[in-house]
């Protein structure tokens, strides 16, 4: 392909690639926008709703307390599954701060959204230091959460596999 | 001439509203500015919000700035670029939440291609082959010398037809 074909279908890819955006210059949206960020920063993201049935699930468990880091980005077959972005990454397990740590270092925002349990709307900022990443689910609008357990019971099979370093990396089939 | 809507208010924002010209503006680029956005990101959500934060930024500089387009243009590339860097961090995760795209074959190797490049690199393409800036114009915009500017062209497009290759 020569100079001018690649330039002339780069032009083609471009205008098409312009004129698919829709633009609707109106001032209500612009103004709501200008409130929204103030004009110092992006848009502050709306706090995420957690799933009744994921936090019921948990609940009904032996696990005390639950609560959710939502993060901005969306695996669909689950962060910790193989071939997806946090398997092996020794994330589930970690603690609520190291967790963040290292998921921000991988580029994700990470914000906790804490949840005491089904119907108790209470939310603190920080979950309690020595919480331990447990699962993940979807939230409602398609983002990832993370889920922590703090003081779960000790008789938990969970709390044993966790206890002995196990996850899911550890019965994955050997790459070729 | 049919009459125009009363503008938004934006009191306690912008002082006492938009300022003068400002909206008038608005409506005569908006729709161009948010094509420059859409060609460097490739979403239209993600285009109007930058377009978006483009011209509030604008409106609280109106008085300052001379060449409102320009300012304009820099305050989107930035910002796609901005949402290009995260975006890639996010590569793996984002890739099944865009759209379906049903481009023709000839442009849907190129657009698959582009969001590939370096952020800086897929900007000065775009000022180049889609707003036909000059090399002045495009170093402007990404504060770099003319020749850098020429650079960034040139690198993008052997990127491409290596890509492509």
């Amino acid at each position: 392909m020569t100079d001018d074909e690649l330039t002339a279908r780069l032009r083609r890819t471009l205008a098409h690639r312009a004129e698919s955006v829709e633009a609707d210059p109106d001032l209500d949206d612009l103004a709501a926008r200008a409130v929204e960020t103030d004009g110092t920063r992006p848009a502050r993201t709306r706090p995420r709703r957690i799933p009744a049935l994921a936090a019921a699930v948990l609940a009904a468990g032996s696990i005390a307390w639950v609560g959710y880091a939502v993060l901005d980005a969306t695996p669909q077959e689950g962060a910790f599954n193989p071939g997806q972005p946090l398997y092996c990454s020794g994330i589930q397990t970690m603690t609520p701060a190291s967790a963040a740590e290292a998921l921000r270092d991988r580029g994700y925002e990470v914000q906790w959204q804490y949840h005491p349990g089904p119907g108790e709307p209470a939310i603190r900022e920080q979950p309690a230091a020595d919480a331990v990443i447990v699962d993940v689910t979807i939230v409602d609008d398609g983002a990832t959460a993370l889920v922590l357990a703090e003081d779960f019971n000790a008789g938990d099979p969970l709390h044993e596999r966790l206890a002995r370093g196990e996850t899911q990396c550890d019965s994955a089939p050997d790459d070729d | 001439m049919a009459p125009q809507p009363e503008p938004a208010s934006t009191k306690g924002l912008l002082g006492d509203g938009w300022p003068d010209g400002f909206v008038d503006f608005y409506r005569r680029h908006f729709e161009a500015a948010t094509r420059v956005a859409g060609a460097l990101v490739g979403r239209s959500d993600i285009a109007q919000e930058i377009t978006q934060d483009a011209f509030v930024a604008l409106a609280r500089r109106w008085h300052d700035v001379d060449r409102p387009y320009g300012y304009l243009r820099r305050c989107i590339v930035n910002a796609a670029h901005n949402h290009q860097t995260r975006r890639r961090r996010h590569r793996v995760l984002i890739a099944s939440q865009r759209p379906e795209t049903v481009d023709p074959p000839e442009v849907a190797e190129i657009d698959r291609l582009l969001d590939g490049l370096k952020p800086r690199r897929q900007a000065a393409l775009v000022l180049r082959f889609l707003e036909d800036l000059d090399y002045d114009e495009i170093a402007e915009i990404l504060d770099c010398r003319p020749a850098t500017a020429r650079s960034l062209v040139h690198r993008g497009l052997s990127d491409l037809r290596r890509r492509m290759s």
